[in-house]
């Protein structure tokens, strides 16, 4: 049954004076599941059309059998968007669109069911574990890097199990990271009594701690996927310290960081009153203890290594500071200047600072991917210290780095290029790869019919190979070393090289 | 019996000379008196500091600990049963009963009861049966603190996507829910139709918190409480926040009345601007509260609407939450050792305060309430008077608004006097007992306390001030037993002692407990 506001809502919304002057059809269908077939009862189906007038948008909700139908709709072009919980809404991916100049009765909308991963987490005696941290990452190329996205997360309950839901079909890695971690405010510095004294190394699916060793779950449509963990316990240690310089007010964040592993949030205890804290559950090892306070770019970051063996460690003191500045400092030919932006691998859709030139800007510690803009040059050079980026865009910025400079050297000599494409009309994604690092990082750029201005380099010798897929880890060495039957260019100081890119042979 | 020999040898500490004294007993689980096996089993030391000892019990449950004379508590603690005190009266909390170790101590082998925990599980629908994702239900629990009949916030779970909740962990007791939330098809905000929300339930089938039912779980119980909540339309809320700082980011909490005075979550939001709408609220009486940290500054606005058929526009000023600030004077005593704490208990909140060397501390981020002050660390510091700027406060209880209070004086006092004493059963020392202290007559303040006799039948009651005092034992008393309520203590007065306490005195008074009938 339709909620009480949409029925009455419905004629309603038809009744609005411009649509009585037009004609009306009536629009219907099914919702269904698509890997199944089956029809999707109490379906949401929005169907929406954008005129010169503006929007309009009417809701319905399928029926017991899956149908739905709006019974007159002013004739006009739609898009018809379905949802239900557990189903990828269908406006994630391109929507149907309708053109309704005549009755529409059959109508489907397929709709992707999510898919689940869901497990049980024991010891090596198979007594189950509870609130242990799980993750599930996915399989991703972000910047031309491969990357795994965090995808899910959740913790085991009393009884060890464990669920993933909503999850989009692919490949997944999931791992067991420790015991539910996170800082708790605390004035009683009395350690609490629950606390385990054992713990475990984060494990991959398969038992593993490296990525390249760990088991895939190849999750399809709908699928109900089942991880098991067997996790090898061992005794753990606790490490104390104190924090300064911090605000009474906003809370604390600990981070535990190994060399090639994805951070962890350890169990922390922190007295806001005092400033003292204790890490619970480390195995012995070395770490990199980083502390955070606040938002991204004004968060007070600090920290410190951390070896913890068996025993008591040595108290560990973290001073709170702003986060490091960075200038970004011009030199070489040009008029206009250069702008950089720093991003977050991460999360490549939210960069974290913008450099403006002779400005110190805050970024808080952590690794970036860094693009920058010259309008009418090309740089040589993309120094921060002595650490060339040119190559990579690659920049590490230490929680405890001084104020900073990012150089950008300009050339005195480029080149132009000049990609076309004849024929076709769809783009093509193409590689562009420079003969060395010194001439910069391999760069992804898209080939069309339509003139594009010419791209500026410096001179030299690149390769151009075409690709089926935007996704693609172009800049994973790995993937480079595969590809073949590229094209060689020349580009030459002040002259401009043109390329037809259906000369291009696909890889 | 080859490893629990090497179990006592890495058990026994050094000695310094004094005779050891053994601790052996079993752990068992508490209602079929199955050995344990795997438990690790801790003994710390409660009247000075000294190190942690730690063992695994063996495959018969057994444990062993050799360790010098002083008083010790005995925990054990696993992945299933949690951290259990032994002796302790209610599940996975209270001090337990205290082992007391002279050097003439034969404890005898001690059975160590763990209780398994109870669980609360179930399943919310919608009005098609359908499960509901992420729909929010509340837990509370009625309990006894400090010796009155209380409800509390156990907590609160979301559903799966099957609609499944659950709250692991539990005791046994009694227990209320309530479940709630906000139809799956206004989520993205991509439907009109504005308004719909659904029904709050609570357990078992009621529309409020007073028709409806507690849930007595009982030990070990894995109780079920399923929901369907209907779909209706309400009201919205029109938020204007006025004085608020620019670039905000806060937490929006519209809370309802919940059971026995607390307040359950209706709806959580952030809000970020200072104009905001909230559709879908259910008819009733809220606290709508907004709250947040903005640029290292904590802000909060509270008001209090009353919604029916129509839209509500509130308009809500946002203040920077207020900082206390004083210091504490306890007859020159040092304060290094010394924490002090602002505690609420209407809000059951307890907000630590920096507290320096030279006594003066600082507390930022205060919720507006009635706060008390507790000093914890210092041997027998109590405290006696508050004032503010040399006004005494009344009751000691400093009412917190919006304004930052500056110039508190704690002016706290050395309180010594204490009564003890050993309950005993004809010739014998009677562990585990409750012993109740009461002032006399009772009255509405107290002081009221209970103490579970240690390991050799003592107990002592400390930091008492000086007064009239009655010790009782409540035999048969119901399982939620107001020890601090004069109606509910009255029965079990009858022959109990009366006892003159002075300032800076230390009173024994044994006590006899009447064999059962």
């Amino acid at each position: 049954m339709l909620p009480v506001f949409l029925r009455h809502a419905l004629p309603l919304f038809l009744l609005p004076s411009a649509a009585l002057a037009q004609t009306s059809f009536p629009l219907a269908g099914t919702v269904t599941n698509a890997a199944t077939g089956q029809p999707l009862p109490h379906a949401r189906v929005i169907a929406l059309r954008t005129s010169g007038d503006g929007e309009t948008r009417e809701v319905t909700f399928t029926d017991a059998a899956g149908a739905f139908r709006f019974p007159a709709l002013p004739a006009g072009r739609y898009s018809l968007l379905a949802h239900k919980p557990r189903y990828t809404p269908n406006h994630l991916s391109p929507t149907p669109s309708i053109d309704l100049s005549a009755p529409r009765e059959q109508v489907s909308l397929p709709l992707v069911p999510y898919s689940v991963i869901a497990g049980q987490v024991a010891d090596t005696d198979g007594q189950s574990l509870r609130l242990v941290h799980i993750e599930a990452y996915r399989q991703a190329v972000v910047l031309g890097h491969h990357r795994l996205i965090r995808a899910g997360t959740a913790f085991t309950d009393d009884r060890g199990s464990f669920r993933i839901w909503d999850l989009p079909a692919g490949r997944y890695f999931v791992r067991a990271m420790s015991r539910a971690g996170g800082t708790f405010s605390l004035a009683d510095e009395s350690a609490p009594s629950t606390v385990g004294r054992r713990a475990f190394a984060p494990v991959f699916a398969g038992g593993f701690e490296r990525l390249a060793e760990a088991t895939p779950t190849d999750l399809t449509p709908g699928q109900q996927a089942r991880v098991d963990f067997r996790l090898l316990h061992l005794p753990a240690y606790r490490v104390r310290g104190r924090v300064t310089g911090f605000q009474p007010a906003v809370p604390v964040r600990f981070e535990l960081r190994r060399p090639d592993t994805e951070p962890t949030e350890p169990r922390t205890f922190f007295n806001p009153a005092t400033g003292n804290f204790t890490v619970f559950d480390l195995l012995p090892g070395s770490y990199q203890l980083r502390i955070r306070q606040g938002e991204r770019s004004a968060a007070l970051t600090a920290e410190a290594p951390v070896n913890v063996g068996a025993g008591e460690t040595s108290p560990v003191l973290l001073a709170l500071l702003p986060p490091p500045t960075l200038t970004l400092r011009i030199e070489g030919p040009g008029t206009l200047p250069c702008t950089s932006l720093l991003i977050d691998g991460d999360h490549p859709t939210q960069p974290v600072a913008y450099l403006d030139p002779d400005k110190p800007t805050r970024v808080p510690a952590g690794d970036y991917h860094v693009s920058v803009f010259c309008p009418d040059s090309v740089p040589e050079s993309i120094r921060y210290g002595s650490a060339e980026l040119l190559g990579s865009e690659r920049i590490t910025i230490p929680a405890d780095a001084p104020p900073g400079d990012l150089t950008i050297t300009r050339s005195r000599r480029s080149g132009k290029l000049f990609i076309a494409r004849e024929g076709e009309s769809a783009e093509l994604p193409v590689l562009l790869l420079p003969g060395n690092a010194a001439m910069g990082a391999p760069r992804l750029l898209e080939a069309t019919k339509i003139v594009r201005p010419a791209i500026q380099l410096l001179p030299g010798t690149y390769t151009l190979y075409s690709l089926r897929d935007r996704l693609a880890p172009y800049r994973d060495p790995a993937f480079l070393g595969q590809l073949t039957r590229g094209i060689s260019v020349q580009v030459e100081d002040g002259q401009t090289t043109r390329v037809v890119v259906e000369k291009l042979s696909q890889p | 019996m080859k490893s629990l020999g090497l179990l006592l040898m890495l058990a026994t500490p050094s000695l310094f000379g004094q005779p050891p004294i053994a601790v052996t007993g079993v752990v068992r689980q508490a209602l079929t008196g199955d050995p344990l096996p795997n438990i690790l089993v801790t003994l710390n030391r409660t009247d000075a500091p000294g190190p942690e000892q730690a063992v695994t019990t063996v495959p018969n449950g057994q444990f062993e600990f050799l360790v010098p004379p002083g008083t010790y508590r005995l925990m054990a603690e696993s992945p299933i049963f949690g951290g259990q005190i032994y002796g302790a009266t209610s599940f996975q909390s209270g001090s337990g009963v205290a082992l007391v170790l002279t050097p003439s101590t034969r404890l005898p082998p001690l059975d160590f009861r763990l209780t398994p925990p109870a669980a609360i599980e179930g399943t919310v629908i919608d009005g098609h049966g359908e499960p509901i994702q992420a729909a929010q239900v509340q837990l509370f629990q009625t309990l006894i603190l400090e010796g009155r009949l209380t409800v509390i916030a156990r907590g609160s779970a979301n559903t799966n996507d099957l609609g499944n909740y659950r709250f692991p962990g539990l005791g046994p007791g009694e227990y209320h829910l309530v479940a709630s939330g906000t139809p799956w098809h206004t989520w993205d905000g991509l439907a009109p139709g504005r308004g719909s929300y659904l029904v709050p339930q609570f357990y078992p089938n009621a529309r409020s918190a007073d028709s409806a039912a507690p849930l007595v779980l009982r030990v070990a119980e894995d109780a079920r409480a399923d929901f369907r909540l209907d779909e209706a339309t309400g009201p919205g809320v029109q938020l204007s926040l006025v004085e608020a700082p620019p670039g905000i980011a806060m937490r929006l909490s519209i809370n309802a009345r919940g059971f026995g005075g607390r307040t359950r979550l209706q709806h959580l939001g952030t809000v970020s601007s200072s104009f905001h709408r909230v559709d879908g609220i259910p008819p009733g009486e809220y606290e709508v509260v907004v709250q947040g940290v903005v640029r290292g500054k904590p802000y909060r606005g509270l008001a209090r609407i009353s919604l029916a058929a129509d839209d509500v526009t509130v308009r809500m000023p946002v203040h920077e939450m207020p900082t206390i600030s004083g210091r504490v004077d306890c007859a020159g005593q040092s304060t290094t050792k010394m924490t002090i704490s602002l505690y609420d208990r209407d809000q059951q909140a307890r907000v630590p305060a920096a507290l320096r060397p030279d006594g003066t501390f600082i507390s930022a981020n205060i919720t507006p309430g009635r706060y008390s002050f507790l000093l914890a660390g210092a041997a027998n510091c109590s405290v006696d008077r508050v004032t503010v700027g040399g006004k005494a406060v009344p009751g000691n209880r400093l009412v917190v608004g919006t304004d930052p209070i500056a110039e508190i004086v704690v002016e706290a006092k050395s309180v010594v006097s204490s009564v003890h004493g050993i309950l005993r059963r004809g010739e014998i020392a009677q562990p585990g007992v409750k012993v109740y202290l009461a002032p006399v007559p009772p009255n509405e303040t107290g002081p009221y306390r209970v103490y579970l006799t240690d390991s050799d039948g003592s107990f002592d009651f400390r930091r008492l001030p000086a007064g009239r005092y009655t010790l009782f034992l409540a035999p048969g008393a119901p399982e939620l037993f107001e020890y601090a309520n004069p109606e509910s203590i009255a029965p079990y007065l009858k022959n109990a002692p009366t006892i003159e306490l002075d300032a800076d005195q230390r009173i024994r008074q044994d006590l006899a407990q009447p064999d059962p009938q």
